[in-house]
């Protein structure tokens, strides 16, 4: 040191002479004013995290409430472009206008968001804390999410709803609620073709003749499909819908998770929705296995689902899925073998819902200790895979809860998936972004108008699916085609009869979350 | 409203009733110092009776009233000063309710409501008041309606008739003694008021399966179980923990047994299964709230308890729940729960429908001192009439309960099943008392003659209140069908 001193005298002199300079200026600068902010940075507590992510450009603004005491509050948003926005209050909610946030935004994206917070004390002192960066990206979310909303059900349902909610705002608004179509019914199971809305399908489920038909919608037409469908995936082509024929039951537990659920037999058929008939291709309804799950990849050549050796309900823990997924050709309508892409036999886990991204590079899939219903098992996780050099590894996203029901945004950069994190009960739907290597960043919560929306709402999001723009059919049109349907159309089924048809619901059967 | 608030139901019924009284004041006299002075007298009953806030509702409405049809006059003056007087009265008379924000809202809110039947009850008084003051009565919606009644004799008629089939209706269901006792039983163990939940099951004539469940909590609680479970000789049911087999109302009635019983998924289950089916019910939000608390998820529960804190009259209860719950998230709601803590079962079974006889015995296992188990154990036991398994049940029971004597009905199994197995039960040295064993004689003499109506009529006087009777007529018992899940 002396040596350096010896050597650079003038240069440690000007540095340290700097840093003396820099620190008064810095004191100075704090007590210059009143009302300005001091003290020694740290990040302040924000519920919900919104520190540390990486949001669409597209978003409603992600309120929060500062968790930190004091009398007055201050938050400023700031970016490269355009004027900050400024809010002082005395309330610790912060709600951003939806006007100026989408114009500092949308200007900003692929730039860093600041947040600077500060608070003032009860003495009238401003504490200034640790900037907050958030990344603004520059890739949109899909416009709209859909959901199912619902309490954390048993065997009985009175109040469940479909809703969309627009990502750009906090508007929600329901696509069918089961009051509509009498109580007591059920609906699930909505899925879009290619991130569109313009044809969809969903279940209802409760009524008592037998079937619980399917509610087609195509070019803002609703059609009554009277047949019973299980978990559905659209073909791109939107001529096939794969679905699952599953003999579910719920069951409870004594100690841990109350509720499970037991697949007892499930195999996949194909709709034909251009010829109206349904078939069961023999590779996805083998005898010695249950089919469930199926995901057509986004070119349609390939059909994924998950596979397990049946077994009785006393063996539930003994059950554990492999995904697999199997080639097809739309055109000669003739289907490969099936090839094992996880399995559990080498994970010791059971692998379900797994969904390709639209860019089809990535498989996410849940992982979890047994079974079929991730939602119900604390230990699922999300994994990926890449289906390029088939290496799948667990993301960093996943809590200690239940992490499942995912899905991709239409550009594959976003994912929504439904997790029990906050509090262990009630599923929320977070987003997370993928950037172009393939990391999944820090997730948040979906942003609600009140900050503290979700400490006082008892109901579970399930099923979160993104899609481009909103549903444009009615609630009456989507209620009139179940009760008073204008067109019904009740599949034929061809070939040999289906392995497992589709029976109506057993007592104790619940599709629950 | 009679079970969850039955002060409030009473402040509204005396509202009622007193509106309906000014209601014809007004219409009658016509003197302003008169109707002044009613309001003063009425207003003094209702501050004694009902509370401050109700009083202060009822000057305030009456006031309007006045107002409205009679124009701002001495007697709205007089009104209104009286109205000042509140807080005066409240702090040299201490012993008047507080007034709440939300109960003042309620006994502001409910009187405005009735203030719309005033009119109709002025016509149905027919004449009085005077044609001018009459004009004044503007008050929306109805102004048109008493248009025609006043022009209409048929009108007045039918308003009468209209008045008197609405109160007789209220009446009728008011005065149904066979729901309000059920309500009583509901709204007493909620409040952890035992004894008085026996006093309402002993005035219904016939229990439904939820009362019967509270009525077998509140027995336990009293430590009656063993002693006077047959005594209510109204019960249908006799049946503990029947899941939804016996209708969806029964969920919430469990609840809080499953609780204190240990088997907290299962009431996990029916709390949610009862949320759904009831509603967003403050005794539900606050069960789910406590399971939550014990399952390790206080988040949850706060969202349970934030619901709760919206509602009205449960706002102070839910905050401080909250309070507590903030300082310590580990914290149990309240001492009973530190109970069903313990209580707790830790060991898995996966079920779809359990009987009650291994809910029960499954929580033994998990902890062989669980007091109410070991009760509901052996009340089990005597209740699906299993006189087989008896031995090994009194066995484990009495190893639990070191020094206690035996319960009367637990006696009256053992003589019961010693006459019938011709075998002695090991006592585990406790003895049975001579009056019982008195009694099982003349009870088996009974029976061997009761071959005729007249005579099971009068074993049925004698005996209904013992488990020989209640064992003699299982087979015959046919419960009524419940509503079926």
């Amino acid at each position: 040191m002396n040596a350096l001193i010896h050597r650079f005298p003038s240069g440690v002199v000007a540095l340290v002479t700097l840093t003396v300079l820099a620190m008064l200026a810095c004191l100075s600068a704090a007590g210059a004013s009143e009302g300005a902010p001091t003290g020694v940075p740290a990040p302040p507590k924000l519920t919900p995290d919104y520190a540390g992510i990486t949001f669409p450009p597209n978003i409603a603004p992600l309120n929060f409430r500062i968790e930190e005491p004091g009398g007055a509050y201050r938050a400023t948003f700031r970016s490269t472009f355009g004027a900050p926005i400024v809010m002082s209050q005395s309330r610790p909610e912060i709600q951003i206008p939806l006007k100026a946030w989408r114009g500092l935004v949308r200007a900003n994206a692929g730039q860093p968001l600041y947040c600077d917070i500060s608070v003032r004390d009860a003495a009238g002192t401003w504490r200034a804390f640790a900037t907050i960066t958030n990344q603004i990206a520059r890739e949109p979310i899909d416009t709209h999410l859909y959901y199912r909303l619902l309490k954390p059900l048993y065997n009985n349902y009175v109040h469940v709803g479909i809703y969309q909610r627009d990502l750009e705002s906090f508007q929600q608004t329901a696509i069918l609620e089961n009051d509509k179509i009498g109580s007591s019914k059920c609906l699930n199971c909505h899925t879009f073709l290619n991130h569109q809305t313009r044809q969809f399908a969903l279940h209802t489920r409760g009524f008592t003749n037998g079937v619980q038909p399917m509610l087609l919608v195509q070019s803002n037409t609703v059609t009554r499909v009277d047949k019973t469908l299980g978990y559905l995936s659209w073909h791109p082509s939107g001529r096939l819908l794969a679905f699952s024929a599953n003999r579910l039951s719920l069951f409870f537990h004594t100690d841990g998770e109350t509720r499970d659920v037991f697949d007892a037999k499930s195999h996949i058929g194909i709709y034909r929705l251009d010829s109206n008939v349904v078939v069961t291709p023999k590779v996805l309804a083998l005898t010695h296995r249950n089919e469930t799950w199926p995901s057509w990849a986004p070119d349609g050549r390939f059909l994924y689902f998950s596979s397990a050796n049946p077994r009785p309900l006393e063996d539930h823990r003994k059950v554990r899925y492999d995904i697999l997924r199997v080639s097809y050709d739309l055109e000669s309508d003739q289907w490969g073998e099936p090839e094992m892409l996880i399995s559990s036999e080498k994970t010791g886990l059971s692998a379900t819902e797994s969904r390709v991204s639209p860019d089809g590079r990535f498989l996410l899939f849940c992982l979890a200790k047994y079974g079929n219903f991730p939602i119900y098992q604390t230990s699922s996780d999300l994994y990926v895979m890449d289906l390029q050099t088939r290496v799948m590894r667990r993301l960093d996203i996943n809590s200690d809860q239940a992490d499942s029901w995912h899905g991709w945004a239409m550009n594959s950069r976003w994912i929504v998936f439904s997790t029990k994190r906050l509090d262990g009960l009630f599923a929320r739907p977070f987003f997370s972004y993928v950037d172009a290597a393939g990391q999944f960043h820090k997730p948040f919560v979906l942003p609600q108008e009140d900050p503290a929306f979700y400490e006082s709402f008892p109901k579970t999001f399930n099923a979160p699916e993104l899609a481009c723009g909103p549903v444009h059919v009615t609630e009456e049109q989507m209620a009139e085609a179940v009760l008073r349907p204008g067109r019904i159309l009740t599949p034929k089924v061809d070939g040999p009869a289906e392995a497992h048809p589709a029976t109506p619901d057993p007592p104790g059967y619940r599709q629950a979350e | 409203l009679a079970t969850r608030a039955p002060e409030l139901a009473l402040r509204i019924g005396l509202g009622v009733l007193v509106a309906l009284g000014v209601g014809w004041c007004v219409a009658r006299l016509a003197h302003a110092v008169a109707r002044g002075i009613t309001a003063w007298v009425v207003a003094g009953v209702i501050g004694v009776v009902a509370g401050a806030e109700s009083c202060a509702g009822f000057i305030l409405v009456s006031s309007v009233v006045e107002w409205r049809v009679f124009g701002f006059g001495r007697s709205v003056w007089l009104r209104l000063l009286a109205l000042a007087l509140i807080p005066v009265l409240l702090h040299f008379l201490p012993g008047l309710p507080e007034p709440s924000f939300l109960s003042v809202s309620v006994g502001v809110l409910i009187p405005v409501g009735v203030m719309y039947l005033i009119p109709v009850v002025g016509c149905a008084a027919g004449s009085g008041g005077r044609d001018q003051s009459r004009e004044n009565l503007r008050i929306p919606v109805l102004s048109q309606l008493n248009f025609a009644f006043r022009h209409s004799w048929k009108a007045q008629m039918l308003a009468w008739a209209g008045v008197l089939v609405i109160g007789g209706i209220g009446a009728w269901f008011s005065l149904d003694r066979e729901r309000r006792a059920l309500a009583r039983m509901d709204y007493w163990l909620d409040q952890r008021e035992y004894a008085r939940v026996l006093d309402a099951a002993r005035q219904a004539r016939r229990l439904d399966y939820p009362a019967e469940e509270r009525l077998h909590l509140a027995l336990y609680h009293c430590g009656l179980l063993g002693e006077s479970l047959f005594t209510y000789t109204n019960q249908t049911r006799w049946q503990f923990f029947a899941g939804m087999t016996l209708g969806l109302e029964g969920c919430r009635a469990q609840i809080q047994p499953l609780l204190e019983l240990g088997q907290l998924n299962e009431a996990e289950h029916m709390a949610h299964e009862a949320c759904e089916w009831n509603g967003d019910r403050p005794d539900i939000l606050l069960a789910l709230a406590r399971i939550n608390v014990l399952k390790d998820r206080p988040v949850a529960a706060r969202v349970y308890l934030n619901v709760l804190r919206k509602m009205p009259f449960r706002s102070a209860g839910a905050r401080e729940a909250l309070s507590r719950l903030e300082q310590k998230p580990g914290l149990l709601l309240d001492r009973d729960l530190a109970g069903c803590a313990t209580n707790r079962v830790r060991s898995d079974l996966a079920y779809n429908k359990m009987p009650s006889e291994l809910l029960i015995r499954q929580a033994l296992h998990s902890n062989p001192r669980n007091s109410m188990a070991l009760e509901y154990m052996m009340a089990d036991c005597l209740l699906s009439g299993s006189l087989d398994k008896l031995p090994e049940k009194y066995a484990q029971w009495a190893s639990a309960r070191e020094g206690s004597t035996i319960p009367r009905h637990y006696e009256e199994a053992i003589l019961l099943y010693e006459g019938l197995k011709k075998t002695a039960m090991d006592l585990k040295g406790r003895s049975i008392q001579p009056g019982t064993r008195a009694r099982f004689e003349r009870f088996a003499k009974a029976v061997g003659s009761a071959l005729d109506s007249e005579s099971q009529n009068g074993l049925r006087r004698e005996f209904s209140d013992s488990f020989w009777y209640y064992y003699y007529t299982l087979a015959t018992r046919k419960a009524p069908s419940g509503k079926s899940s």
